[in-house]
């Protein structure tokens, strides 16, 4: 009987060939290679008794099916590992794939032989693990690299955000045109949003500022920034004053100036305005000017002025030297411990004194 | 050629005894609980089936098993390839990409389309009191059209069973195509009215 099945030691998968009664008829020499168990020693053995896949029940109710009725069995690597225990390159046992095909068993009347084709696939499902382990990793990898990237947007939207909302006019100079701005710069210079790409700078600035781009630039090769006042026109020619604050940055990968710029034409109309004011009452004789932060007093030249210090023009008014003291309400506001230490010792030595007038 | 309502419902009991036994199987066999259930069968002839389904380029994940004897043809269990990742994946309990539908993958399919088909023919072979001889389950993939083509030639009769895996809370959907002679089909309607 043997013999008969020769061929199967020309395959080069492992065959294992039982019976119905779970002995085993024929074993090849890839599963002596495999087992280091030769054929004289495993042919007459029952498979059950030698090996643990064969007493499971669940086998054993498919391979019924192999032996009653020829059905061929799929017993896959995935979900049965193994069915004949082989480490024959090192400790770990190898995975195989195993087709149970079947044979009219010439022994025994109406049943099959069951023939295991046993095919090692632990090669095949360590690669498929080792690239299952390396998607694993790139996959972890993109996951970071996506989460990177979602906060870096988010904090790119920040940044955005903070900058157009911005009270300070923000713009970036690029090549000499404003490739960006926000919108207080567009305020500022009344400009609609399509109206504010690619302006040139030069041309919205006053040809009488005192400071033009070219300067900013050449500063800029000097200094890490660069501040200075600058007179802008606004789109229907208006002049803006300003005061302007540049560095060179990276916009898009290409060299660029960051200028942050705050409108100060309100504060200088207002000093103007003060200043005009001022030259009317220097006429009128009606009026002292005081100077409102440091109270020197401004007296009137001819068509000059000067400032005096409030001590010598009283000094010149009265003939009265100055001395300083300070006021109750100067003490309490602005000494208030040394105040209250001062109120309450007043109040005590007064006290003393009613107490000592009432014993005499 | 579609059998009557009684006639269908007798056919549509046998595949789901076939379904039961494999679920069974498969609940013994793997970690996860399997609960397999065949909702809906429909009959066609192979010209009428092409007449009616439009050609489709999706391609399905299959196991395709053929048997002859007292009746002759191919039981294919069918997949789309997400399906079958999902299910894969589902078994042996690990996640698995579709491009990981290599050999290995393909061996826990054919287990499992190996023990489904095996149980829905012995069930139909149970009904005729005969056996079939079957060759070794397949694992192919391919259009529809071309996975019937490749399966058996003189198949003139369809049936197609819509196949629920309820597996790891996820209810996967794949497809048991049957394919016959006449002939064959034939004997099957016979077999039927005799315990009708």
């Amino acid at each position: 009987m043997v013999n008969s099945f020769d061929l199967f030691n020309k395959v080069s998968t492992g065959i294992v060939i039982i019976n119905f009664n779970y002995q085993i008829v024929f074993w090849n020499n890839i599963l002596e290679r495999w087992t280091g168990l030769n054929h004289k020693q495993i042919v007459g053995k029952i498979a059950s008794e030698e090996f643990e896949k064969f007493r499971d029940v669940t086998i054993q109710i498919r391979l019924e099916s192999v032996f009653n009725y020829g059905t061929p069995v799929i017993l896959s690597s995935q979900i049965h590992k193994f069915i004949i225990p082989c480490s024959y390159t090192g400790h770990e046992i190898r995975y195989q794939h195993t087709v149970v095909t079947s044979l009219q068993d010439p022994d025994i009347e109406s049943k099959y032989l069951a023939i295991f084709s046993i095919q090692d696939v632990t090669d095949l499902s360590e690669k498929a693990s080792l690239y299952k382990n390396i998607f694993k990793e790139v996959e972890s990898q993109n996951n970071d690299l996506e989460l990177a990237k979602q906060k870096l947007q988010n904090s790119n939207l920040s940044i955005q955000q903070i900058v157009e909302y911005s009270r300070d006019a923000i713009i970036i100079i690029h090549d000499n045109s404003i490739v960006f701005c926000n919108s207080s710069f567009r305020n500022i210079m009344n400009y609609k949003l399509e109206e504010s790409y690619h302006i040139e700078f030069a041309k919205i600035q006053n040809p009488e500022s005192p400071v033009a781009i070219e300067n900013i630039i050449e500063f800029l090769d000097l200094l890490e920034s660069y501040d200075t006042p600058l007179e802008l026109l606004d789109i229907d020619k208006k002049i803006i004053y300003v005061e302007g604050r540049f560095r060179k940055i990276q916009f898009d990968g290409k060299p660029s100036i960051l200028g942050i710029i705050r409108d100060m034409t309100e504060k200088i109309q207002l000093l103007e305005l003060l200043y005009n004011e001022d030259k009317k009452s220097i006429g009128s004789g009606n009026l002292v000017t005081m100077c409102a932060s440091c109270h020197n007093i401004k007296e009137d030249k001819k068509d000059n002025f000067n400032w005096t210090k409030i001590d010598d023009y009283v000094k010149k008014l009265t003939g009265k030297s100055i001395s300083h003291g300070i006021c109750n309400t100067c003490f309490e506001e602005e000494y208030p411990e040394y105040y209250k230490r001062f109120v309450d010792k007043h109040k005590k030595n007064r006290g003393e004194g009613d107490e000592k007038n009432k014993k005499s | 050629m579609p059998l009557n309502n009684r006639q269908k419902e007798v056919f549509q009991e046998l595949v789901n005894i076939g379904v039961g036994r494999a679920g069974s199987t498969l609940n013994q066999l793997l970690s996860s609980h399997v609960e397999l259930n065949v909702p809906n069968i429909s009959i066609y002839s192979i010209k009428d089936y092409f007449d009616s389904h439009s050609s489709d380029e999706k391609i399905f994940s299959s196991v395709e098993m053929g048997f002859r004897g007292p009746i002759n043809g191919a039981a294919n269990l069918l997949f789309t390839e997400k399906s079958a990742a999902q299910l894969t994946s589902a078994l042996v309990g690990e996640e698995l990409e579709s491009y990981e539908m290599d050999e290995l993958k393909s061996g826990t399919l054919s287990e499992v389309g190996n023990i489904l088909l095996n149980s829905v023919m012995g069930s139909i072979s149970n009904i005729i009191n005969d056996h079939f001889d079957y060759s070794v389950a397949e694992y192919v993939e391919g259009t529809f059209e071309k996975l019937i083509e490749r399966s058996f030639d003189d198949a003139k009769i369809l049936i197609v069973a819509e196949t629920y895996f309820n597996v790891s809370d996820m209810k996967i959907n794949g497809q048991i195509v049957i394919m016959m002679t006449l002939e064959s089909f034939e004997i099957i309607e016979k077999a039927i009215n005799s315990v009708i």
